[in-house]
């Protein structure tokens, strides 16, 4: 893992109802996996996880899972 | 004071028997209960120069399950500011059919799978050492960033144009630093408010951050100032950028204008270090200023 990895990590923890982060493959295949709980979410979740992915200098899919469990 | 005692200028006066009040046992310096484990002294010294804190509590919990066999371990980390956060042992998503709400309602701790009925200090002290962990990381973050838009404030954009030019000087990469200011946005918070003035710096950090490109950076380093480095690859042209910026007006919920002033110095062609690169890209932005202000007289 890269400290830009950790940077990125880091700033998608930030994100109102954002929890947890884990990442799987590697190089350019790496995936970033995102879970939020909808009762501490901000309304534009998904639009700040996504620039917070998209300024990553390593290429990154996103796979975001918003958790709305009572 | 004690009777006799040399008095000497400036130097801190000591406290007397009164106040200090009378020693217990309990105050002596006694050893603790029980020393840390060698696990978590060595990882008090990988904490001490660890580069990030998530970075370290990853490890952490990977030498957990490591040294003890585990099939699994996770942190859960209530944190004043990010609220509560799970951490997983190899940063793996979470597995198929977890729910994230029932491993953080297991409360704040290092949860093992099995159990290790034997280690609780050592767990204790591990979920001690992440948690301090991720207070200096977000402590950081906080330092190295604007909390209105989310970009790097000042501080965190000097670092990395500090870095940038390190890198092209070192290999040659090139990029440029681009200073924007903002017309019309006093007059903004002068109509509408501060609350409003505030709306509109969000959505330019939005903006910003969505017509960039991967890699590129972007700050707020003022009150309506921005600022962007932009790695010039191969086309050695930042024009592209600010012409994208420009084509599309900036989305108001008022009525209202807002339009884009930019400055822009070349690294390392023009300035190889931050101050440089910094008056060189003001002195184009007042230039373009000025001459947007005698375009917009007649």
């Amino acid at each position: 893992m890269t400290t830009e990895l950790d940077r990125l990590e880091l700033e998608l923890r930030s994100v109102p109802g954002v929890v947890a982060v884990g990442y799987s493959g590697e190089g350019e295949r790496l995936a970033v996996h995102v879970v939020a709980v909808a009762s501490r979410a901000v309304a534009d979740l998904a639009d700040r996880v996504q620039r917070a992915v998209h300024l990553c200098a390593e290429p990154v899919e996103l796979d975001l899972l918003l958790d709305v469990q009572a | 004071m004690l009777p006799g005692a040399l008095v000497v200028p400036g130097a801190p006066v000591p406290y007397t028997r009164a106040e200090v009040g009378e020693l217990t046992p309990q105050d002596t310096l006694a050893p603790p209960a029980s020393a840390p484990s060698a696990t978590v002294q060595e990882l008090v010294l990988e904490l001490a120069l660890a580069p990030s804190g998530v970075g370290f509590i990853a490890r952490c919990l990977d030498r957990l399950v490591e040294l003890h066999g585990l099939r699994d371990a996770y942190a859960v980390i209530d944190d004043e500011v990010l609220g509560a956060q799970l951490f997983t042992a190899g940063r793996e998503p979470l597995p198929k059919g977890v729910k994230v709400l029932d491993r953080l309602n297991r409360g704040a701790g290092i949860h093992t799978d099995p159990t290790l009925i034997d280690q609780v200090d050592e767990l204790e002290a591990l979920a001690r050492l992440c948690d301090i962990a991720l207070r200096l990381d977000r402590l950081q973050y906080e330092s190295l960033h604007d909390p209105l838009t989310g970009l790097y404030n000042r501080r965190g954009f000097d670092a990395q144009v500090q870095q940038a030019a390190s890198g092209a000087e070192r290999y040659g990469w090139s990029f440029a630093l681009m200073l924007l200011d903002l017309d019309g946005f006093k007059a903004i918070n002068d109509r509408f408010g501060h609350h409003r003035g505030d709306a509109v710096l969000r959505s330019v950090g939005a903006r910003l951050r969505r017509d960039l490109r991967a890699g590129d950076i972007a700050a707020r380093i003022g009150g309506d100032e921005f600022a962007v480095l932009l790695y010039l690859g191969d086309t050695g042209d930042a024009h592209p950028v600010l012409e994208r910026l420009k084509a599309e007006p900036l989305a108001l919920d008022i009525d209202a204008t807002i339009t884009w002033a930019a400055g822009v110095a070349l690294c390392p062609e023009e300035a190889t270090d931050l101050e440089g690169l910094l008056r060189l890209a003001d002195t184009r932005l007042y230039e373009t200023k000025g001459l947007q202000a005698r375009e917009r007289q007649g």
